[in-house]
């Protein structure tokens, strides 16, 4: 048997056992509320709480929204006689700052946990990048639910 | 005859391994320049896998070829950036880079299957002072 199919063989096998975990799990997809505002905010749109749309310029009654995020790793190993495993976590946390004119301003934050395990010797176990994706969008999602739900309370409550 | 060998084993693998290891000018900090970030990538002269080198990659753009010992300023565009690296596995780390700040970009190789494979990690700048102090400018790839 060549190298390849032993590498193919080998990879598939390892394959099978990767494992990514998401906590808390991302909410159940809720179409967002919309609220329009003035957004202070440098990333990548598709981290944005889906919520906010930008409000027309100088519109005083609109409220400002300032959004950062950001990520930190870390792993480590099991190794046993029977279980040999690595694993990686992505901890993703959002920090949503909103201050609507005439009132005390407020912070949010959410944060997911990404954690990924799999054998000692893997081929291709997911990248760091595609671990902060996930965890960065499922902090966006956590957002989106906790706000659209803040402002259906708040309807409700007029 | 048995110890002539073991010596003569012993002085190639560290010829080799000398062979492979960072040479050029001294550690020289730098600002970033107007509207841009600036990424330290560094591989630490002690590590893991010591004969492998691989590239650093930014899209489908070679940054550089890291060797141990050697650090490389990558001047970047702010924004979502991702570097990739590959050998047997690719892999890839991504980070929000913003402008006027300066990042940290720690190169390793880490066991693999067959050959070692790398290993990109954004580091805190206190973590990369020291081993950068003691690395060499790497060539940009070409």
């Amino acid at each position: 048997m060549g190298i390849r199919r032993l590498a193919l063989l080998a990879s598939l096998g390892a394959a099978g056992c990767v494992s990514i975990e998401t906590a808390p799990e991302p909410p159940a997809s809720v179409p967002p509320a919309k609220l329009h505002v003035h957004l202070e905010f440098e990333g990548d749109r598709s981290y944005l709480p889906r919520l906010f749309d930008e409000a027309a310029e100088g519109d005083p009654t609109a409220p400002t929204v300032h959004y950062e995020y950001q990520a930190s790793y870390e792993d480590g190993s099991r190794v046993s006689f029977w279980d040999n495993r690595h694993w990686r976590e992505v901890t993703a946390q959002g920090v949503l700052q909103l201050e609507i004119p005439g009132k005390d301003p407020k912070t949010m934050i959410e944060q997911c946990v990404v954690t990924v395990k799999y054998p000692l010797i893997v081929f291709n176990p997911p990248t760091d990048s595609e671990l902060r994706r996930r965890a960065l969008v499922c902090v966006r999602d956590w957002f989106d639910a906790r706000l659209t739900h803040a402002s259906a309370k708040a309807s409700g409550a007029d | 005859m048995t110890g002539r060998l073991r010596v003569a084993l012993v002085l190639v693998a560290a010829a080799l391994a000398a062979g492979c290891a960072a040479t050029g000018p001294d550690f020289e900090p730098v600002d970033p320049p107007p509207g841009k970030a600036l990424v330290y990538i560094y591989r630490p002269e002690l590590g893991y896998g010591p004969l492998v080198r691989f590239n650093v990659a930014v899209g489908d753009r070679s940054i550089v070829y890291v060797i141990r010992g050697g650090y490389f300023p990558y001047v970047a565009d702010p924004g979502e950036t991702e570097f990739r690296a590959g050998t047997e596995g690719d892999v890839a780390v991504t980070e929000n880079l913003r402008a006027g700040h300066t990042y940290y970009l720690l190169a390793r190789a880490s066991a693999g299957y067959w050959i070692p494979r790398p290993r990109l990690e954004f580091v805190s700048r206190e973590e990369a002072e020291d081993v950068l102090e003691g690395c060499v400018l790497l060539p940009p790839a070409r």
